[in-house]
């Protein structure tokens, strides 16, 4: 069973991703701060990471420029959630091999079925 | 040597003799046997005979020895002898061969004695001569190579280079070890190279040319030279190589170049002058024209003549006198020489000043003449308008001054009489006045003209001669030429020589009082505007006799009324000489009027023009309260001002109420006038404006009221006229200058090294400089002291380069201004351009481009912050609305969704509501609901709501109340909402494990609070921007916010008269200052 974190620091957008990923079967961890995220990542080893971009600390696109960089973590695909609608923000966020981006307010069926997408292209 | 020489001869000798003893010998031996044989066969001889006869040959033979000996000896003798002669000139010349060896050429061998050897000798002297000679011009010329000052290099026939001087090691830098052996395009570049092949192959063509070279020293630096080249033979004429001959250039290069560009300037300011400028030679030929002057003759100037260009004509206008010719006039004095050309140009008369310079040699002597041609057509006319006009008024007013300062009418007349003849240009006159029975015309006074003649002329009758007829008739007359005048045949003043005449009448009310004639000596065509003035003259002179006779009778009446004359009389001056002195039209107008108010005692007064539909808008109305401009009339409407334009004359209504026949504007409806009087002011036939004014009691207005009224308009309709050609003379000329120092934009112009060639106003105030001490210095020095001008000078230095090749720049950067703020300019780069295409120069654009930025900036950051901070909550609502829709979700799960979507459905209304309060604060509409506070207390509520956030921060939050607080009252909500805002503002711009602390005092009356955190702080140069709507610093990017917050509270604090201060460090943390006055709620 794919494993799944999920990294924001709004609690009920956690709460709401999760309940639909684990009701699609999915193993999920959260996290709600970007501090410890990292940390999660190394040690869960999930087989997707979703990402929020606007956190307060460290922001999402650090993050994933830290995962990015670091051999073991690299190949995790990463889906970008994020507030920030605009256009050059996108290519951006898109700039840093994230595989997804996918702007709030977000249709978590759409989600969903993206994360299915991504996990299936890799063969899991 | 010696020794060789002697044993040679010796031997040589010695052989000889025995080459000549030996043979002897034997042939003695052989014939003595031979004969002792011969003697046999003729008689066979005795033992004795053949013994004696051996004996005797024996005897030969022992001689031949010892002659062999001798031989040997002499032999030896001889060798010594001539070894020893032939030695002596060979010494010596080996001496002198050695010596010359030696580089002695002082040297001369013996040359005695009559052998070869003299030959040899003298010949070997020639030899050691010439050498000698030749030697010395080779040391020479190598002293003269290595002491010559210019740099030298000798080049071989396969381009290499052979030699170099000291003075081309010293110029280039390059010891002959750098240099020698190479090619000598080597040290130069691509361009240069052609050249230098060029004038190579001229070398090998025998040719001696000089040419300019740049040549690259070892330090990489270009170095200009002055080059004659030179081919060197050898002795079989033959080509050996070339060599070159250097001038420093560097002074020269820079010196041309200043001189060019000086040139290019010049042209391009010469081309830039809308005047034609030309350069003329002595025989009238242009030699050099500018755009202008070339654009006048189709391009092609060559060939043409300054006359044909200026005048479109043929013929040299110099050789009729030439007095007038701007150029022959330079060419005679070799001063400059200014003129006024009038000439037929394309079937319109055309004005054209020519002004002429001279171009002196250096021996004084002027060669060539620059003349600037300038069509003044328009101006001389203005020129010639306002002449006129002026002199039109100074006349008036002279003789209004008369008409009115005195009261004796001969006294006036004369006057009068004077100015008229002085304004005219005429060379006397005289004044007639009529009787009282209207028949006869008496002089009273008379000016040019002896007075025998006019006692003899004595009064003329009406219709009798000149003055007789003006009287008549009540018209003018005027004559060009009286003597040729077949009307005045019978004129007694054509015995005077009189020849232009103008007689005219003084007419009063409707009635002939008196007849002016003005006369000169030469013929005249009196002009329309001439005689216009003439018959006003009359006109008034008239009206003033009247007024004379009329006031001598008010006077005899109503002694009292004399101070109310005077006081007239000195408002009409003052009228008179605010005309002169102002030039404003509205102030003119305005000063004007109220004096006409005062002195008419009228209630109002207004000055209405009509315009081209004939509509009558105001011009002026002092204290009226009606703005300019206003159409008060349209133009059919029947006012009293309008038939009093109609009429061209006064209009007087003294019963306003009652003779309601004429609309009354809505401007004065209201004010109910009872008495309106309207004067039209006329220019010739032209309808100028009218003067009217209005009172609010009934008031029959007075003659001498009107006259004045008239008088002033007359005055006004002169004065107008003037202002305006002022007006627009001034305008034209203050354009351009105006132009540019009004631009907004920071110009900087620049020459291709850089150096500054001008600077407007705006540039100056960026730079921190005043334009005028920028000249000259480089434009990379005008902006410094910081990291952003240094990056500024760089790219100026970059786009210098760049646009002197053409190309046009454009960059956004920030620089450092004089006062040492940080302004964000676009920066334009433009190319000025010559003729030929090349940049002159370069035009720096510095567009300041601050508001718009930071316009842009809270724009953009605005929709972002904005969108981002609804998407949040909007996620919440979408979501979960949707995850609620499609699982089946379980009871408590349902009831958490449905209380987020409400929670953050109430985050999205209070943004909105955040939002809307700052609008309506802002739009002054908001209300305070003041009550008493107790400031501790609220401080201490705001505190417990803070636990949560504080617990998940990690942070911790102090408040001290010091001492008692003095009373205070306010809306509590609002100050709440700020005090949230700033402090929620500490804990979300900082690390976690901040801490924030709160300190309330009382000050004097005042209640201070101060907020003080540990976080982040605001970067020094946005904290003048903190609390500007939606300004959000630098560092907050990533941070959720509206960027409202603090405008909101700035908003409330400054509705409760209070104060804010911000000071932060960054990193440092920020601490906000409050200060709130102390009061009490009203009850």
């Amino acid at each position: 069973m794919a494993k799944i974190v999920i990294v924001d620091d709004e609690p009920f957008i956690l709460m709401m991703i999760e309940d639909k990923l684990k009701r699609a079967g999915f193993e999920v961890v959260t996290v709600n701060n970007s501090q410890s995220a990292l940390e999660s990542i190394r040690t869960e080893r999930p087989d997707l990471v979703i990402l929020d971009w606007m956190m307060p600390d460290m922001s999402g696109l650090d993050i994933c420029r830290a995962l990015k960089s670091d051999g073991g973590l690299s190949g995790i695909p990463v889906v970008m959630l994020t507030a920030k609608g605009q256009e050059d923000d996108e290519k951006l966020g898109l700039s840093f091999g994230v595989e997804r981006y996918i702007t709030k307010p977000f249709s978590p069926k759409a989600l969903l079925e993206n994360v299915i997408e991504i996990l299936a292209s890799r063969g899991k | 040597m010696r020794k060789t020489l002697i044993y040679n001869f010796f031997i040589l000798l010695l052989a000889f003799a025995l080459a000549m003893i030996v043979p002897l010998y034997f042939l003695i031996d052989r014939t003595s046997a031979g004969i002792i044989h011969e003697l046999g066969k003729v008689a066979p001889l005795s033992f004795e005979q053949r013994l004696v006869f051996t004996k005797l040959i024996q005897n030969v033979k022992d001689n031949l020895i010892s002659m062999s000996f001798y031989t040997f000896v002499i032999a030896f003798m001889i060798s010594l002898f001539f070894g020893r002669r032939l030695l002596k000139p060979l010494k010596e010349l080996y001496a002198a061969a050695t010596s010359i060896k030696e580089g002695n050429f002082e040297i001369q061998v013996d040359v005695s004695g009559e052998s070869e050897l003299k030959d040899v000798s003298s010949a070997f002297n020639g030899m050691a001569r010439a050498l000698k000679e030749k030697t010395e011009e080779l040391v020479w010329k190598d002293r003269y190579v290595s002491m010559m000052m210019d740099p030298l290099w000798v080049i071989g026939n396969d381009d290499r280079i052979i030699d170099i001087n000291p003075a081309f090691t010293k110029l280039f830098g390059y010891e002959r070890d750098d240099v020698i052996g190479y090619l000598v395009y080597e040290l130069m570049d691509e361009e240069n190279e052609k050249v230098m092949r060029k004038q190579l192959q001229f070398r090998e063509d025998g040719m001696t040319s000089t040419y300019e070279l740049q040549v690259i020293s070892k330090r990489g630096e270009l170095i200009p030279v002055l080059i004659t080249g030179a081919p060197i033979y050898n002795e079989k004429n033959e080509l050996a190589g070339k060599i070159g001959i250097m001038k420093d250039f560097r002074k020269e290069t820079a010196l041309r170049r200043a001189l060019n560009q000086a040139n290019d300037y010049q042209r391009a300011i010469m081309d830039s002058m809308p005047d034609m400028l030309v350069v003329i030679d002595r025989g009238f030929n242009i030699q050099m024209a500018n755009k202008a002057a070339q654009e006048a003759a189709d391009g092609d100037f060559a060939g043409m003549q300054c006359y044909q260009l200026f005048y479109s004509r043929q013929d040299n206008c110099n050789t009729a006198g030439g007095k007038e010719c701007p150029v022959a006039n330079v060419f005679a004095t070799g001063k400059p020489h200014k003129s006024v050309h009038e000439h037929i140009e394309n079937g319109r008369q055309v004005s054209r000043e020519v002004i002429a310079f001279p171009i002196k040699d250096e021996a004084g002597y002027v060669n060539n003449v620059v003349a600037i041609a300038r069509d003044v057509t328009e101006k001389k006319v203005f020129e010639v308008e306002i002449a006129q006009k002026n002199k039109e008024l100074i006349t008036l007013l002279g003789i209004s001054k008369s008409l009115n300062q005195s009261l004796r009418s001969e006294e006036i007349f004369g006057g009068v009489l004077e100015k008229l003849v002085e304004m005219t240009g005429m060379d006397g006159g005289s004044i007639f006045f009529l009787d009282e029975m209207g028949r006869e015309l008496s002089c009273k006074y008379h000016k040019g003209l002896s007075a025998d003649f006019m006692k003899e002329s004595g009064p003329f009758r009406i219709g009798e001669d000149v003055p007789g007829r003006a009287a008549a008739t009540g018209q003018t007359f005027t004559t060009s030429d009286l003597s040729n005048d077949p009307r005045a045949e019978k004129s007694v003043f054509r015995h005077t020589g009189i020849r232009a005449c103008a007689a005219f009448p003084i007419t009063g009310k409707e009635k002939t009082t008196g007849v002016f004639v003005i006369f000169s000596f030469n013929p005249h065509v009196f002009s329309l505007e001439e005689e216009r003035i003439l018959n006003s003259v009359g006109e008034m002179a008239g009206m003033a006799l009247e007024n004379i006779r009329l006031y001598e009778r008010m006077r005899m009446l109503f002694q009292h009324q004399r101070w109310r004359k005077t006081e007239e009389q000195k408002q009409l001056l003052q009228v008179a000489s605010v005309l002169t002195t102002k030039l404003d039209l509205k102030e003119m107008l305005n000063t004007a009027l109220m004096i006409v108010k005062n002195t008419i005692r009228a209630d109002f007064v207004w000055f209405l023009e009509p315009d081209q539909r004939n509509n009558l808008v105001l011009k002026s109305a002092p204290e009226g309260g009606v703005p300019e401009d206003t159409v008060v009339y349209d133009a059919g409407d029947n006012s009293i001002e309008g038939y009093a334009l109609e009429k061209k004359e006064p209009v007087i209504i003294s019963e306003l109420q009652i003779e309601s026949d004429f609309q009354i504007s809505s401007h004065l409806a209201e004010r109910k006038f009872k008495t309106a009087c309207a004067i039209p002011v006329y220019s010739g036939d032209k309808a100028l404006a009218v003067v009217s004014f209005y009172c609010s009691t009934f008031k029959q207005p007075k003659e001498e009221d009107i006259f004045f009224l008239q008088t002033i308009a007359s005055i006004l309709d002169v004065a107008i006229e003037r202002a305006r050609l002022y007006e627009k003379t001034i305008l034209d000329k203050g354009m351009s200058e105006t132009i540019l120092e009004s631009i907004e934009d920071g110009i900087i112009t620049v020459d291709p090294e850089g150096g500054v060639i001008s600077m407007n106003r705006t540039a100056g105030e960026l730079a921190g400089l005043a334009p005028s001490s920028a000249i000259g210095s480089k434009c990379t020095e005008l902006f410094g002291g910081s990291e952003e001008n240094a990056r500024l000078n760089i790219l100026l230095l970059k786009d210098l380069e760049r646009c002197m090749k053409g190309e046009q720049t454009q960059h956004n950067i920030t620089i450092t201004s004089g006062k040492g703020m940080k302004v964000p300019v676009l920066l334009n780069g433009f190319p000025v351009k010559n003729k030929d295409g090349s940049s002159m120069g370069v035009v720096f654009a510095f567009r300041n481009n601050s508001r718009q930025e930071e316009v842009n900036r809270l724009k953009s950051d605005f929709i972002r912050s904005i969108s981002h901070e609804f998407r949040t909550p909007l996620s919440a609502i979408v979501g979960m609305s949707e995850m609620l829709l499609e699982e089946q979700m379980e009871k408590e799960k349902e009831e958490v969704y449905l209380s987020t979507i409400l929670s953050e459905g109430q985050r999205l209304s209070d943004m909105v509501s955040d939002l809307l309060d700052l609008a309506t604060i802002e739009s002054g509409k908001e209300i305070l609901r003041i009550k008493d506070l107790d400031m501790a207390g609220m401080l201490s509520e705001i505190k417990e709501e803070f636990q949560a956030p504080l617990h998940k921060k990690g942070a911790s939050l102090e408040l001290r109340i010091n001492g008692q607080l003095p009373a205070f009252s306010g809306d509590a909500e609002k100050l709440k909402r700020m005090l949230r805002n700033i402090i929620d503002n500490s804990l979300t711009y900082s690390n976690p494990g901040c801490r924030v602390e709160i300190t309330a005092a009382g000050k004097n009356s005042h209640i201070e609070l101060v907020i003080k955190d540990n976080g982040w702080g605001i970067p020094p140069d946005e904290l003048n921007h903190i609390g500007e709507k939606f300004y959000r610093a630098r560092n907050a990017s990533n941070i959720k916010g509206t960027g409202l917050g603090l405008s909101l509270s700035k908003e409330i604090i400054r509705m409760h008269n209070g104060k804010i201060q911000i000071d932060s460090k960054n990193p440092g943390g920020t601490t906000v200052r409050l200060q709130f006055p102390s009061r009490r709620a009203k009850r």
